[in-house]
């Protein structure tokens, strides 16, 4: 069965309504004057969401994605198509959303509740646990204005998270209050999504859509871009955002720094020195910083750090950390990072610099992510890492037989 | 109309915690609280029984002292006033509910109206302790006045829904309203009785709900007679005709709303 279907649905938006001169707000009252400049925000959008999966909606923004979440929780009305939804529709669109600062925490949770479609006895059953899932034993009765953001979002989180429905529909609202409580929220998607309720899910975390998802969508000016399988949505979606980065750099080459020294640039290169962006684990990988002073530079210290596009951090090291001591930065040249074996599996990653004095606390130049590589793993280990390993069958330890396989991972 | 209550009837619970909402927030962190209810009604009555009495004294014939003429009718005027300057902002005030929550957008004017009933149910008790203050006639006729209150806050939301609904596009309809309420008034037997009105006018005054609605409140509640049953026929009329077509339009640009707002 499916719980959402969106067939061929266009949703046009006039962002320009209501304002203007007033003598072009009269005509255009009686039909005349100029022409609306209509946005297409979701354009032609065909999806379904099968009983009990979930599917994340990724894309840069203006893409489409929240437009979509509002059309499915009927907050939007299409301009054409048509949407089906079956079940019991809960919807989180912006945490917090309809609560009244002057009201109680627990005026806020019988409204709140009440809004997101619960009857009374369904939030006074559940209140305790709402009050308690967001850690606000004590402060029912202060109006909300009074408590802090984090307070604020967890009531938020916690009303939605208990509400009784077939699909809940979230908009980027998993990013709530400090590291315990997010990953409480995510547990309790989690757990909702075992229980088997359908949740679209809207993110620019694409951690989160990894852990929660099962097949996603990259939305692009209103449209499917691509769908399926999470990983490979994901690639396609920073993909994309990496050639916009790489065609930008062409256009403008850019120094970083407002100091005496400057990063001039990254270069990732394989082993022989080749620019390449698609590695393999396993296969050997260089990143040069380059660096141009000013003035002379005494004790400087590089720093290189990689992350995986959109998400974790992977590695960061700096010069002073190892051996490598380096000599007085003066004039220009480049400081290379020797990594001989790539442990990473699949997916895109970024590299940053930054360039220290040592001894002193903060950088002088830090730079965003400016270069991305490609990691293509063959094989099917899942996670981030690609950790030598070999699988042994105990029975067979008393003789001395070799291992049941031995694999260095990734591409063989 | 029918439709309109079964919806209503369907998500009644959200409906009761939006007035519950509307009828909290309004005297939240003040000193004097639900207690302004009656204050705004007394203090108009005072003010106007005094111009009224001395400055430009308007001729009752009627036995019953000139505050409690005023103050009968200013009970359902000011639920009318006060309930539309609430109902008809109310998408609009509640812009963060609108574009971020699903759910039947008709609740949050409806809930506004019921809100100032509340008021209008307390007003309403203060006029019987002034009744029996000033030895009024009490007759059954004053089981009637229920009876307005229902005509009166149908009439109310259909006009709500309507007003609200064209506000959402522009808000020049909010500003109409606060000069249009103020001007509907002096139409409205409030200050005077139907007996000031000239006779060629009164049909043209039957267009008017409010004006035999609070006519009619006035006699039950105040003279102890029976209303005028064509001015109150008309009222009905009238009011069961807006609250189909408030329903109407609004349900027509309902799902603009969102986008527009």
């Amino acid at each position: 069965m499916y719980r959402i279907e969106f067939e061929n649905v266009t949703k046009l938006l006039d962002p320009h309504f209501g304002i203007g001169r007033i003598g072009d707000r009269f005509l255009r009252l009686i039909g005349k004057g100029e022409p609306r400049h209509l946005i297409r925000a979701v354009d032609g959008l065909d999806f379904k969401v099968r009983d009990g999966e979930s599917l994340g909606v990724i894309g840069p923004n203006g893409s489409g994605k929240s437009t979509t979440l509002k059309l499915a929780a009927r907050i939007l009305h299409p301009s054409s198509g048509t949407i089906q939804t079956r079940g019991r529709v809960a919807s989180l669109i912006e945490i917090g959303a309809g609560f009244h600062p002057d009201l109680t925490g627990l005026e806020n949770v019988y409204l709140n509740g009440a809004i997101l479609g619960m009857k009374r006895h369904e939030i006074r059953k559940r209140l305790e646990k709402i009050i308690a899932f967001a850690e606000l034993e004590g402060f029912e009765g202060t109006p909300v204005k009074r408590y802090s953001l984090g307070m604020y979002m967890r009531l938020g989180f916690a009303i939605a998270a208990h509400v009784d429905s077939d699909i809940l529909l979230l908009d980027e609202v998993l990013a709530v209050g400090d590291l315990g409580f997010r990953m409480k929220c995510f547990e309790r998607v989690r757990r909702l999504k075992s229980n088997g309720m359908t949740i679209l899910f809207v993110s620019h975390d694409m951690e989160a859509v990894r852990s929660i998802c099962d097949s996603a969508m990259l939305l692009g000016q209103g449209q499917i871009r691509e769908e399926g399988d999470v990983g490979g949505v994901i690639d396609a979606h920073l993909e994309d955002a990496l050639r916009m980065e790489a065609t930008s750099e062409e256009t403008e080459p850019e120094e970083f720094g407002l100091g005496s020294v400057k990063v001039t640039g990254l270069r990732v290169t394989d082993a022989q020195g080749r620019a390449t962006r698609t590695f393999s684990p396993g296969d050997a990988l260089r990143i040069a910083v380059g660096w141009r002073t000013l003035e002379p530079l005494e004790k400087p210290v590089v720093g290189i750090e990689i992350h995986r596009a959109g998400g974790q951090h992977i590695f960061g090291t700096r010069t002073s950390w190892g051996k490598a001591q380096l000599a007085t930065f003066d004039g220009a040249g480049e400081v290379e990072l020797h990594l001989p074996s790539l442990p990473l599996s699949g997916g895109l990653y970024t590299v940053s610099a930054a360039v220290w004095k040592r001894d002193l606390h903060h950088a002088l130049v830090s730079t965003p992510p400016l270069k991305g590589f490609q990691v293509i793993s063959a094989g099917k280990d899942r996670g981030m890492l690609q950790i030598d390993h070999q699988w042994h069958d105990l029975r067979d330890e008393g003789s001395a037989d070799p291992p049941l396989s031995a694999r260095r991972g990734g591409a063989q | 109309m029918i439709s309109l209550v079964r919806n209503l009837y369907q998500h009644r619970d959200l409906l009761w915690a939006l007035t519950v909402k509307d009828t909290q927030i309004k005297y939240k962190q003040s000193l004097l609280g639900i207690a302004w209810a009656v204050f705004q009604p007394l203090s108009m009555m005072l003010v106007f029984s005094l111009v009224f009495t001395y400055l430009l004294p308007v001729r009752v014939e009627t036995e019953i002292p000139y505050p409690i003429f005023l103050y009968s009718a200013l009970v359902p005027w000011t639920y009318f006033s006060t309930g539309l300057s609430f109902a008809i902002p109310s998408l609009v005030s509640n812009l963060e509910l609108v574009t971020k929550t699903a759910f039947p957008r008709e609740t949050l004017p409806i809930a506004a109206i019921l809100a100032s009933a509340v008021d209008f149910a307390i007003a309403w008790c203060v006029l019987l302790v002034l009744l029996v203050f000033y030895g009024a006639p009490f007759t059954l006729w004053l089981l009637l006045a229920p009876f307005l209150a229902l005509v009166q806050t149908i009439f109310m939301i259909g006009f709500g829904l309507l007003a609200a609904a064209l506000n959402v596009f522009y808000r020049d309809v909010k500003y109409t309203i606060v000069l249009g309420l103020f001007l509907w008034m002096f139409v409205t037997p409030v200050i005077f009785s139907m007996d000031h009105v000239p006779e060629a006018l009164r049909p043209w005054l039957l267009l008017n709900p409010m004006a035999g609605l609070v006519d009619s409140f006035r006699r039950v509640s105040a003279l102890g007679v029976g209303p005028d049953p064509v001015a109150l026929g008309s009222a009905v009329v009238i009011a069961l005709l807006s609250c189909a077509i408030g329903q109407r339009v609004f349900k027509k640009h309902e799902k603009r709303f969102g986008d527009i707002i």
